[in-house]
């Protein structure tokens, strides 16, 4: 799973949660596989991200050092930024962990790179 | 790439081993998958792309190899995934490729209105989204409808949902284009590119005939800009 479908995903499926965002990563097993890099996918994805949930990711899987805490103010123009946010959201790959709900401590396990977040029926709304 | 090596390609994809009823699973044939795919093309390459109800993977693996940038096969079927997974490794067995595939499990809320599931962030993101959705025949009448109107929140506007339905259906839709922003929450226009026999094989024991054999829409509609409320 990459780090971008982390940063997309929440639990707010489950009842009486209010935003079940971010879902809190714990990583076993991490993988970074090559990606081909376009600058202008990068940048137009960004908008789209949570890069304070993006950072924290990194941090707590073990990529610390990955990206910026701060998100780059003319990252259009900036090759180097948007390298960084590339590798971090598509190249850096929890292949087995957890993530958790912010509210209700359910757990979403990840196995062999999938994340399970199927509910009950009786976890539903 | 070309339609004839691209279904020579999606041959090697595999079906269901046990197809479940309820899930009205049957695999999509490569023939019909490159179909789709080829007239998709030119919008997947660099672009990021959802299969919304994956199953086997053929068209998420497609994309793949037509260049998307990122492909996201959400299913709530693990047994599925799994074998979307070796499929995808008889394409891609070497660890270093680049890998723009990642599988969610998951089911999303489709008929139920507006509310929220764990991919509703995703919403207005995926420039393209590529289905086979259920035909909605077996006690779940009204979920091809309903996969439709998740997979129109899923794309940004301006994007794209290419998916196959019922021919049978083809006036119903007609008839909910006309007040989109209603059914839809945004404009959306739409048209059939072509018309499929779909070629249902004796998956099934109830299937009494041999195979079944069903006229398709293939159909492309398009989230029109400047109407986003998502």
């Amino acid at each position: 799973m990459k780090l971008f479908t982390h940063n997309m995903l929440t639990s707010k499926m489950i009842k009486n949660v209010k935003v079940g965002y971010p879902l809190k990563l714990n990583a076993a097993e991490v993988k970074v596989t090559p990606s081909e890099f376009r600058s202008t996918y990068v940048s137009r994805m960004l908008p789209k991200i949570d890069w304070g949930v993006l950072y924290e990711a990194t941090q707590s899987i073990g990529h610390a050092e990955a990206i910026p805490s701060s998100i780059s103010d003319d990252y259009e123009k900036n090759e180097d930024f948007l390298r960084k946010a590339h590798h971090a959201l598509f190249e850096i790959e929890v292949i087995n962990g957890e993530m958790i709900c912010p509210e209700t401590g359910r757990k979403f396990p990840i196995k062999d790179g999938i994340p399970n977040m199927l509910v009950n029926e009786d976890e539903v709304n | 790439m070309k339609l004839k090596e691209l279904e020579s390609w999606l041959t090697r994809c595999e079906g269901f081993k046990k197809p479940k009823v309820k899930l009205e699973q049957y695999a999509t044939s490569s023939h019909v998958a490159a179909r789709m795919l080829y007239a998709a093309q030119e919008n997947i390459e660099g672009a990021s792309v959802c299969d919304l109800g994956s199953g086997c993977g053929i068209l998420s693996i497609g994309s793949v190899l037509l260049g998307a940038q990122y492909v996201c096969g959400i299913e709530v079927d693990l047994d599925a995934i799994n074998i979307a997974l070796e499929n995808y490794d008889e394409f891609f067995d070497e660890d270093d490729e680049p890998s723009p595939l990642d599988f969610i499990n998951a089911e999303l809320t489709i008929s139920e209105g507006d509310n929220e599931d764990c991919c509703s962030r995703f919403n207005s993101t995926f420039d393209v989204v590529v289905m086979n959705p259920p035909f909605g025949t077996k006690n779940n009448a009204g979920i091809d409808y309903a996969f439709l109107q998740r997979a129109l929140k899923l794309v940004h506007p301006g994007g794209r949902v290419y998916t196959l339905h019922k021919s049978s259906t083809r006036d119903f839709f007609k008839k909910k284009l006309t007040k989109s922003i209603e059914e839809f929450g945004c404009a959306v226009k739409g048209e059939v590119l072509a018309e499929v026999r779909y070629e249902l094989p004796k998956t099934y024991k109830f299937h009494k005939e041999k195979t079944l054999d069903i006229a398709v829409d293939f159909w492309c509609f398009q989230k029109q800009l400047g109407s986003d409320t998502n």
